[in-house]
């Protein structure tokens, strides 16, 4: 076999050259991808994302327990029962705990002052 | 700008970009023609190029200077270059034991492949991938053995043999051609 000294072909490369501005495209190209990466990203959180339809959901599923499921026996409505209840003893104790002045006031303000049978009197 | 002057200012944030933008326009070419030699095409050499200078700008920290900027860029570029080609298995055919990169090479257009330059590219792209790596870095690059060890990672005694080898391949495969 014959010598042969490798370093006689040279260091030229046998594929066409990229064109002139390849480089300074690339360049561009790269620095303008590296600053939008460097961007602070939204972070999609899905608590917040769903904290709206959560709390509209909640809501909604009290007004229905309240309408549809509740029985005055039961714990959820059992203290607003109570209320109920005892209302009329409430109110005749807030009264009485009021001075007549307070009394009258209270009595001019109220829309049933001009009640016509609101203001029948008493026997 | 040497790459002490690029080291300083990729280390500041406040001048990074600015030492980014010097460091590709120092290493964009020859990193080019590097990964082109392993890749062969044009857009997988853009493609990995692109990851190559991505890689260099996220881990910049990592680089503690214990090699050149330069064999550390070359590392990272010389990894993802055989890593398109593990992708696309462009390495030897466990069949026919050829090389599927001189079958792209052959693909190529604009090239005369009676040329002694496609000839010897011809004849790099068959031998395996550790040969093939130390030919290119150590003919085309011009790099002393302790830099292609910095870069592929293997002792120099292994390199020179690696070389030796390549040589010897190149040598054989150039001068059938030429007789044929």
């Amino acid at each position: 076999m014959r010598d042969f000294d490798i370093n006689t072909i040279g260091k030229k490369m046998p594929y066409q050259a990229p064109s002139e501005d390849f480089f300074e495209k690339f360049t561009d190209d790269l620095l303008a991808k590296v600053a939008d990466e460097q961007k602070p990203k939204k972070v999609f959180s899905l608590r917040r994302a769903l904290t709206p339809v959560l709390s509209v959901a909640a809501a909604i599923a009290v007004i229905m327990t309240t309408l549809f499921m509740g029985e005055p026996g039961d714990d959820f409505l059992r203290g607003e029962y109570i209320i109920s209840e005892n209302l009329d003893e409430s109110i005749d104790s807030f009264l009485g705990s009021l001075t007549d002045e307070e009394l009258t006031y209270l009595a001019a303000a109220s829309s049933y002052a001009d009640d016509f049978y609101a203001n029948l009197p008493t026997e | 700008m040497n790459e002490k002057e690029i080291i300083e200012l990729l280390s500041n944030i406040a001048t990074r970009n600015e030492g980014f933008r010097l460091l590709v326009t120092k290493f964009r070419e020859p990193i080019y023609w590097h990964i082109r030699r392993l890749v062969v095409s044009h857009e997988d050499a853009e493609d990995v190029m692109q990851e190559c200078f991505i890689n260099v700008y996220k881990y910049i920290d990592n680089f503690k200077g214990e090699s050149s900027l330069k064999t550390w860029i070359y590392k990272i570029a010389t990894n993802e270059a055989l890593r398109l080609c593990t992708k696309k298995q462009l390495d030897m055919d466990s069949y026919d034991q050829k090389s599927r990169l001189v079958d792209l090479f052959s693909s190529e257009k604009n090239i005369d492949f009676d040329s002694a330059e496609a000839s010897l590219q011809r004849a790099i792209l068959s031998l395996p991938e550790k040969q093939r790596v130390v030919f290119n870095l150590r003919y085309y690059e011009e790099m002393s053995y302790e830099q292609i060890a910095e870069v592929t990672g293997s002792s120099v005694a292994t390199l020179k043999t690696n070389y030796h080898y390549a040589s010897g391949k190149i040598k054989e495969y150039v001068l059938k051609n030429m007789e044929e």
